[in-house]
């Protein structure tokens, strides 16, 4: 009797429960893709990029790096592969005096809305950059003043002495934005049909992806690529993965593990002054005495670690900096005598973000335990949830990805911001008067074979504290499909994407 | 139901009044857990003793240093409430203008985040809660054409085919398919939310392990219905075998039916690991970032939203077994469920749950006799005569690390599931009116969220991942359990006890329990290996298993990335939980 109806019921609870199939092809968070009508005539190339915007794109934060990653955007000059500056937007630059450089700017560059990339347009958009707050980390500190001094020069002065002022200027903060950009909210420039590259991004969609067109107007004669299609993957995984299925034709920064199954695919590595190494907190508990620490570095094998979870790649660590011809003449590093290891045990952590770093964790925590070391087991969480308890000192060690060099290209505030009493970033808790003096005066030459050898030494006054034990220098790899050509790499992984950058 | 057949002596307007009464309750309930939610959301700075302007600065540079001036600057910029309850009651004042606020981090509105992505989500939910569904329908056909027929209808493959989809882990599963589907032969994308083709793999990974869980359900109202007296009348009657088999069906659907609802609502805000494999853009990974980065409107928005959402299925699924066991729970219609007895073992059948036990323990006491020491060099070795399980990325022996994580996977696991057991037992009996309540909102907020503020308030630890876990454990069992005990309560001899004046304490004990009790216990049992991989979900905030710990979980997670390199590092521990699923099903199992 009810028989029909609860039979219809039931169709329509299963009904209810499948409609989503049709309803929600829909649902796809995003607006429908327009593919952009580029001028030029080529290909479309598919982008994976690893860092998820936070504040829609803008240069202040570091989602400046996915500007001149997709090259949308660009700076005054560049840091090419060997750490070397080289001009880009600036024609050329010239080093005044230690507060001053002077940049020559090219003729005839338009930005992205049609307007002219002139002196007056520059300095500018660098001084909107140096009055933000919170501002780029690479002006952090700084009293710095931009100026026009004609149609073509443009002129940047710091208040005080600043042997780096030029490299600053290479940072994807300063990427170099149409007037259009300030107009809505100063603090965070909107990056959109404002910059200088090659490539215009006409849409972003909230933090999934953007797309790019080419910009006919471009200084450097049209680009190659019609577009790109660029989306923001934030797990390493899935981006060595659309990459094989052929979702993607470019994927950064692709996972050690995953590198092996690239087989069919290219692979542009970039090494990076980027190291990982055990940090002893040096202010408290058992590695505040440097016998204990040295038993710990002693103890500590990079060789295991760069064989292991590295897969032997990068580069085995023999210092702060990576090897090159001026670090040939690195002095040995002398630590204090090895004293027994204490029984107390102690406590070492790591962050899961880095997909190397755990098992590192666990190596190295079975390394201090073979040499008597009683051991806790390894903390791990992820950075967000820890970096406070790092910063702070709470555990004994801590096995950290760290960069060598600063922001701006250079050791030696890469070694202030590490390892001096008022360091902004002392995972070590490291304060020795002999490296605070080491580092100072190596910050205060301005000649550059001669900053260079001042670094060395202080590099070994850390060293000889062994408050750090580097083990591996870090490569970022690229992986992408063989029919792509011109790609580009540099030191920090700055740049990808070139105006030459082409598919078959 | 009373309304509809007693004629209404007021006039129409009380009748009106009264009939909205129970839709408001959940608009009700709904309300006071916004309420609360915003208000806990609103006080994770308090909680976690995090300054908001840091982690919202930290969210934007990765690694910049954090200066005062910065520090001080985003302060300005984010006006932080000065406690939790003002910023809840600024934050609900706004909320019910239709204003979300706007997000720390990015400076753009809420809503405008939220909105897109719980479409994306509830469309995931809806999908693979549909896929499940008939994925579990399949497998119980067998059985239903049995009932038919008027043949046995409990076979041990129903059991272990039911144990063994539930024990699948959900992200193993999405990294094999992509591997295998994706990857290799290019059939089916691999990641983004696109197309129907982009649904195929990430709701199939969701979808196959909740469907063994479905299943058992399903299996067990199969059986019990199939006892009772007026199959046997149909069938002596000449009744059609499909006709038997679609009213048995129908009853097991309405069993399991709430389920389904539940684990849409569920799995809304909780796909994180799904979404992170695949890049869908959905609430889960939002509602965790913002969490993280302390993003306090974001989070508030994104948990209002899942809570909305998971009442309103409440709601809705509760509206919907009303309707389909109408039938069956209306007066005079009483369903005559009979207890089960237990049908004598085949010989397989005892011997099953006996050989499987037996592999167990070989491993386990096997692994406990092994080295499970590091040993770098000796990373990768698959399979052979120095390590018959193959080693991991450490060169740790698999098999060693079976042994030594079992006690702690198992027991956490069955722990954990009693627990749940009780307390969905007793939440479920206790509540009759199967409307939508705090179970709904519960199962609604993600665990992870929890675990933030589990972790906060107890600090991190293996018992804090187990209470975020348990948190929300017991709810699908209760769910069932209310279920259960509906079809109970209807019956003609439970309604004749409470005629003759029997007490509820009386009841209880010799209707309610022993019918509700057995299929709840193999519903607890079939979920025992989910419960050890969402311990290990919480990893992150280094709740759970600590680092190098041989919890089988953890074992999971972490080999997950050499899959295709290594894939024994990852076969030993499914194995293994899969095996613990399909003993604890096989023991459990009174078919």
């Amino acid at each position: 009797m009810g028989f029909p109806r609860t039979t219809r019921l039931a169709a329509a609870a299963l009904a209810l429960t499948t409609a989503g199939t049709l309803a929600g092809c829909m649902a796809t968070g995003e607006k429908a893709g327009d593919a952009g009508t580029g001028a030029a005539s080529g290909a479309r190339l598919k982008l994976d990029l690893t860092w998820v915007p936070k504040q829609n794109l803008s240069p202040y934060s570091d989602d400046a790096l996915s500007l001149t990653r997709s090259g949308a955007g660009e700076t005054l000059v560049s840091i090419d592969s060997d750490g070397k500056l080289q001009p880009w937007l600036a024609e050329s630059f010239q080093i005044v005096d230690a507060k001053k450089v002077r940049f020559t700017l090219r003729k005839g560059v338009k930005f992205q809305d049609g307007t002219a990339a002139d002196a007056k347009a520059v300095a500018d958009s660098l001084t909107h950059a140096m009055t933000a707050n919170p501002g780029p980390e690479s002006l952090v500190d700084l009293k710095l003043t931009a100026a026009a001094v004609d149609d073509s020069t443009v002129e940047v002065t710091s208040a005080d002495d600043d042997p780096l002022l030029a490299q600053r200027f290479a940072n994807p903060a300063l990427v170099i934005l149409a007037a259009k950009a300030y107009t809505k909210n100063a603090a965070t420039p909107d990056p959109v049909g404002t910059l200088t590259g090659a490539y215009t991004i006409t849409k972003v969609s909230g933090t999934q992806g953007m797309t790019s067109t080419a910009f006919a107007g471009y200084w450097g004669g049209t680009p190659k690529l019609a577009g790109l299609d660029v989306r923001f993957v934030g797990k390493p995984e899935a981006r060595a993965s659309a990459l094989r299925a052929g979702e993607s034709d470019v994927a950064e920064n692709i996972p050690l593990a995953q590198l092996a199954q690239l087989g069919d695919f290219g692979v542009l590595s970039t090494p990076t002054p980027r190291f990982t190494g055990v940090f002893l907190t040096t202010n408290r508990g058992a590695f505040a005495d440097a016998g204990a620490r040295s038993a710990a570095a002693k103890a500590v094998n990079a060789q295991a670690v760069f064989d292991g979870p590295f897969e032997k790649h990068g580069e085995l660590a023999k210092g702060l900096f990576r090897d090159a011809s001026w670090t040939a003449s690195r002095p040995a590093v002398a630590r204090a005598a090895a004293a027994t290891p204490p029984t107390a045990p102690i406590t070492i952590a790591t962050y899961s973000d880095r997909p190397e770093l755990p098992d590192t964790v666990s190596l190295v925590a079975d390394q201090l335990r073979k040499a008597g070391f009683t051991v806790n087991p390894p903390v791990v969480k992820s950075w967000t949830v820890m970096e406070k308890d790092i910063l702070a000192g709470t555990y004994d060690v801590v096995v950290s990805s760290q960069l060598g060099f600063g922001a701006t290209g250079d050791p030696v505030s890469g070694l202030k911001k590490l390892f001096t009493c008022k360091g902004s970033y002392n995972v070590s808790r490291l304060c020795d008067p002999k490296v605070d003096a080491a580092v100072a005066a190596a910050g205060k030459e301005v000649d550059e074979t001669k900053r260079l050898n001042a670094a060395l030494t202080a590099e070994k006054a850390v060293l000889d504290t062994g408050a750090v034990v580097p083990l591996v220098f870090e490569d970022v790899h690229t992986g992408y499909a063989k029919k792509v050509t011109g790609l580009t790499t540099d030191l920090f992984g700055y740049r990808i994407i070139t105006p030459t950058t082409a598919i078959g | 139901m009373s309304d509809a057949t007693v004629p209404a002596p007021d006039t129409r307007v009380r009748g009106g009044a009264r009939a909205l009464l129970p839709l408001l309750r959940p608009l009700q309930t709904m309300a006071i857990a916004i309420g609360v939610v915003s208000l806990v959301a609103g006080a994770l700075p308090w909680l976690t003793g995090q300054d908001p302007a840091y982690t919202v600065l930290r969210a934007r540079f990765g690694e910049r240093p954090i200066d005062d001036a910065s520090l001080a600057a985003v302060r300005a910029e984010l006006d932080l409430p000065g406690n939790p309850l003002a910023g809840a009651l600024t934050w609900l004042g706004g909320a019910v203008r239709g204003d979300l606020g706007v997000s720390w981090v990015d400076g753009d509105p809420v809503a405008g985040s939220v909105g897109p992505a719980l479409l994306v989500s509830l469309n995931l939910a809806l999908v693979s809660a549909g896929m499940a569904l008939l994925l579990a329908i399949l497998v119980v056909t067998p059985a239903l054409l049995r009932v038919g027929r008027g043949r046995r209808v409990a076979t041990p493959a129903l059991t272990a085919g039911a144990a063994l989809l539930a024990a699948v882990p959900g992200f193993v599963l999405a990294v094999l398919l992509v591997a295998v589907l994706a990857v290799r032969l290019h059939a089916l994308p691999a990641t983004g939310w696109r197309t129907p083709m982009h649904m195929i793999l990430p709701c199939l990974a969701l979808a196959v392990p909740t469907s063994g869980v479905l299943a058992r359900v399903m299996a067990t109202s199969i059986v019990s219905t199939a006892d009772e007296a007026w199959v046997r009348t149909w069938r002596a009657n000449g009744g059609r075998p499909a006709r038997i088999s679609v009213a048995v069906a129908h009853r097991a659907l309405a069993v399991v039916l709430p389920l389904v609802l539940l684990v849409v609502a569920g799995t809304i805000g909780a796909a994180v690991l799904i979404e992170d494999v695949f890049a869908i853009p959905g609430l889960g990974r939002l509602a965790l970032s913002a969490s993280l980065t302390q993003d306090l409107p974001m989070v508030q928005g994104a948990v209002a939203a899942l809570v909305l959402t998971g009442v309103t299925i409440g709601a809705l699924g509760a509206g919907l077994h009303a309707l389909l066991l109408a039938p069956t729970l209306g007066a005079g219609r009483g369903s005559t469920l009979t207890r089960v007895r237990p049908l004598p073992r085949t010989h397989a059948q005892r011997l099953a749950p006996v050989v499987i036990l037996g592999v167990l323990g070989v491993i386990i006491v096997g692994g406990l006799l092994r080295d499970g020491s590091i040993d770098a060099s000796r990373a990768f070795l698959p399979p052979g005569l120095s390590a018959p399980l193959g080693t991991d990325s450490l060169g740790r022996d698999v098999w060693a690390r079976l042994g030594h994580g079992a006690l702690l996977t198992v027991g956490l696991a069955v722990a954990c599931s009693v627990v749940s057991l009780v307390l969905g037992l007793l939440i479920g009996l206790a509540s009759r009116s199967g409307r939508a309540g705090v179970a709904d909102v519960l199962n609604a907020v993600p665990a992870t969220f929890m675990g933030i503020i589990v972790a906060s308030v107890i600090g991190p630890g293996l018992f804090g991942a187990a209470l975020a876990v348990c948190i929300a454990g017991w709810i699908p069992l209760a769910v069932h359990a209310r279920t259960l005990a509906a079809e109970v309560r209807a019956t003609g001899f439970h309604q004749a006890a409470v005629v003759a004046g029997a007490g509820p304490w009386w009841l209880l004990r010799r209707h309610l329990v022993p019918l509700v009790l057995p299929p709840l216990t193999q519903h607890a049992l079939v979920r025992l290996p989910r419960l050890a991989l969402a311990l290990t979900g919480l990893s992150f905030l280094g709740v759970g298993a600590p680092h190098d710990s041989p919890e089988w979980g953890k074992m999971l997670a972490d080999s997950v990335s050499h899959l295709e390199r290594a894939p024994w590092t990852m076969a030993g521990p499914a194995v293994a939980l899969v095996l613990v699923g399909l003993v604890a099903s096989l023991l459990g199992s009174r078919d």
